[in-house]
């Protein structure tokens, strides 16, 4: 068996370099930001001021239920969506199926929103489905960091095809490199030389990439998957066979015929539904729906996020609405269990290491950590070689701001957002720092003299950046250490944590080089 | 405990292996480790895990399993040669500081 001839491993390294470097500045942006994205659920609840959220089915929603069923208009009570709403009260959503001019089918009813608690009413409106994160503007910064991440603040599908393009990228990337590195075994425990020499990053390249190709391929995978199955798959398969109604082509994919049975008929104990979906799945629902109320086909469906019970992917249970008895785990698309609906049932968990909690985050973070470094180190490698030309050569001030300043441009949004977090628009806030500490970025890569010495000032600033997001969260009303510990919310000193140890570890960095920068020079005198 | 168990397994494994490799040592000018043991059955420890998990855990732990055994791996392989000698050296200054000697 022969490998590839010299000619072919020649044009093979062209294309794994010029793919990377063409577009390594936003491929670094979205592996970078989707490393962050990874903790949402810790930066949430982390930004969020409030001392006590009690999830909404932990306490029994059957008589709250049948109280506002009762009060609904009759075309609204067939169907009903109960779940925590953004801002972490209880609603339950009575609607119709109602077809409006240049929407589609929507769904149009009347939306409830109530204390998690104790059902006390909040808040009532008619009109069509809600926008839940219109409602949530404590979760606005981990919004903008999965929005970074997503679609690179791009509006529209235009986003999540240029991130879906990425993905297509990096797996050209890991691909190219494989068959290019002839000895991937053999390099696999050698560790970075010293001397900042080719070589040294030519190993430190090496290794992030070889350790992080599993990894590399799995998120540049099921990354494309996502960005283009909604972009692109179901509008192409609304507009060619339901008449570009997107929501119709959603429903013939994902919900199975059943038959009719018009009958009129109890709906079951929904308390009882929601205790046994809790046994099965090992975790309360995300949201539970009601399909066809008062009918003897009636049928309620739980869904629960990932990672119940051991599973990977998320739980649709769909019970009888009538016995209340469990018929089955629904499959994510399509009407019966198929190989490819357990395919599309990972998808998601997998991209964003979202199946066993904390463990499967905290993995998913390091492994993010390697392929950005991975990244990185390519660009260096790239650059390195080319020292001697001067286009080049500028382009390691470009590398500079792209690396650190991303960072640093993401703290300035958590600055913006805890500035906001009282009385202003958090949403305007969090962009707005995000901007602003671009513009900061911009200025010091303007007067910097050299990329070395811009890394370090922004190193710097990113460092105070970080020390500075705990006590601007304390000081805009967040939850204190005590508090947290009191009401087990860990997420607060888990965040802290992270940004304080990375800020010490940039510090003592900074001092231990300056320490060896000083005796160098003694030694050298 | 099953998963942090294994991983700590395979690590170890994976830490031998990075101690008597040959190229690492020949890099950094040093004599290969010897056990005595062939790089290919410290292989077969290291991934042992995770034939056995499929079998005994969810699908989920065998992910966390791959995913940290490759984040640390990393981690470790990326130390250099020395490290305990250096930090030993850091830490006698860091005691002679403290003392004022």
């Amino acid at each position: 068996m022969t490998g590839p001839s010299n000619q072919a491993i020649k044009r093979m390294i062209s294309l794994h370099g010029w793919s990377g470097t063409l577009v390594s500045i936003f491929l670094y942006a979205v592996v970078f930001t989707g490393t962050v994205s990874v903790l949402q659920d810790e930066i949430n609840r982390w930004s969020d001021p409030r001392r006590d959220i009690v999830h909404p089915f932990e306490n029994p929603i059957e008589d709250t239920y049948q109280q506002l069923a009762a009060q609904v208009p009759g075309a609204f009570r067939g169907q009903v969506l109960i779940e925590s709403a953004g801002d972490g009260s209880l609603r339950m959503f009575f609607y119709e199926k109602r077809k409006l001019k240049g929407q589609g089918t929507v769904d149009y009813g009347r939306d409830y929103l109530l204390d998690p608690e104790t059902h006390r009413l909040l808040a009532a409106r008619q009109g069509v489905s809600p926008h839940r994160r219109v409602e949530a503007p404590y979760h606005d910064l981990a919004h903008f960091i999965v929005d970074l991440h997503a679609r690179l603040l791009i509006p529209g599908r235009a986003g999540l095809y240029a991130t879906g393009l990425l993905g297509i990228v990096l797996l050209v990337a890991a691909i190219t490199g494989i068959l290019i590195h002839r000895h991937i075994l053999r390099d696999l425990f050698v560790t970075e030389r010293l001397g900042g020499r080719v070589v040294s990053l030519r190993d430190r390249h090496g290794l992030a990439s070889v350790w992080g190709l599993p990894f590399a391929i799995l998120v540049a995978f099921t990354g494309t998957f996502l960005s283009f199955a909604v972009s692109l798959g179901l509008p192409v398969v609304a507009i060619s066979a339901f008449g570009g109604d997107t929501e119709r082509a959603f429903a013939a994919v994902t919900a199975p015929a059943k038959i009719e049975n018009a009958t009129p008929a109890e709906l079951a104990n929904l308390d009882h539904i929601v205790a046994q979906a809790y046994l099965i799945a090992g975790t309360h629902p995300q949201f539970l729906r009601v399909e066809d109320a008062g009918r003897r086909d009636a049928r309620v469906l739980t869904v629960h996020r990932n990672g119940g019970n051991g599973a990977v992917g998320p739980h649709t249970l769909e019970f009888n609405g009538v016995t209340g008895d469990f018929l089955r785990d629904r499959p994510l698309v399509g009407h019966s269990p198929s190989l490819g609906a357990s395919t599309v049932a990972v998808m998601s968990p997998l991209h964003i290491g979202d199946f066993a909690g904390l463990a499967s985050r905290a993995v998913w973070v390091a492994l993010g950590a390697v392929l950005s470094m991975s990244i990185v180190s390519g660009m260096q490698l790239w650059l390195k070689r080319r020292g001697a030309d001067p286009v080049w050569q500028a382009c390691r001030k470009i590398l500079a701001v792209v690396v650190w300043g991303l960072p640093v441009m993401l703290v300035g949004a958590g600055w913006g957002f805890f500035a906001a977090v009282i009385g202003g628009d958090t949403h305007s806030g969090t962009v707005a720092g995000f901007l602003v500490a671009g513009f900061v970025v911009m200025c010091l890569s303007l007067v910097s003299y050299s990329a070395q010495a811009l890394s370090a000032h922004l190193r710097r600033i990113l460092a105070w950046g970080l020390v500075g997001l705990p006590v601007l969260r304390l000081q805009t009303g967040g939850v204190s250490w005590g508090e947290a510990s009191w009401n087990n919310v860990w997420q607060v000193m888990l965040i802290d944590l992270l940004c304080l140890t990375v800020a010490m570890v940039f510090l003592l960095r900074e001092r231990a080089e300056k320490r060896s920068a000083a005796m160098a020079l003694d030694v050298g005198e | 405990m099953i998963i942090v168990a294994s991983i700590l397994f395979s690590l170890a494994a994976l830490a031998v292996l990075i101690k008597q490799d040959p190229k690492r040592a020949r890099t950094f000018g040093l004599a290969p480790w010897q056990t005595g043991v062939g790089p290919r059955f410290l292989w077969l420890l290291c991934l042992a895990p995770g034939f056995v998990l499929p079998f005994f855990m969810p699908f989920a732990h065998w992910v966390i399993w791959l995913g940290a055994t490759i984040a640390a791996g990393w981690f470790i392989t990326s130390l250099r040669p020395g490290l305990g000698t250096r930090l030993k050296g850091e830490l006698t200054a860091l005691e002679a500081r403290i003392l004022g000697k």
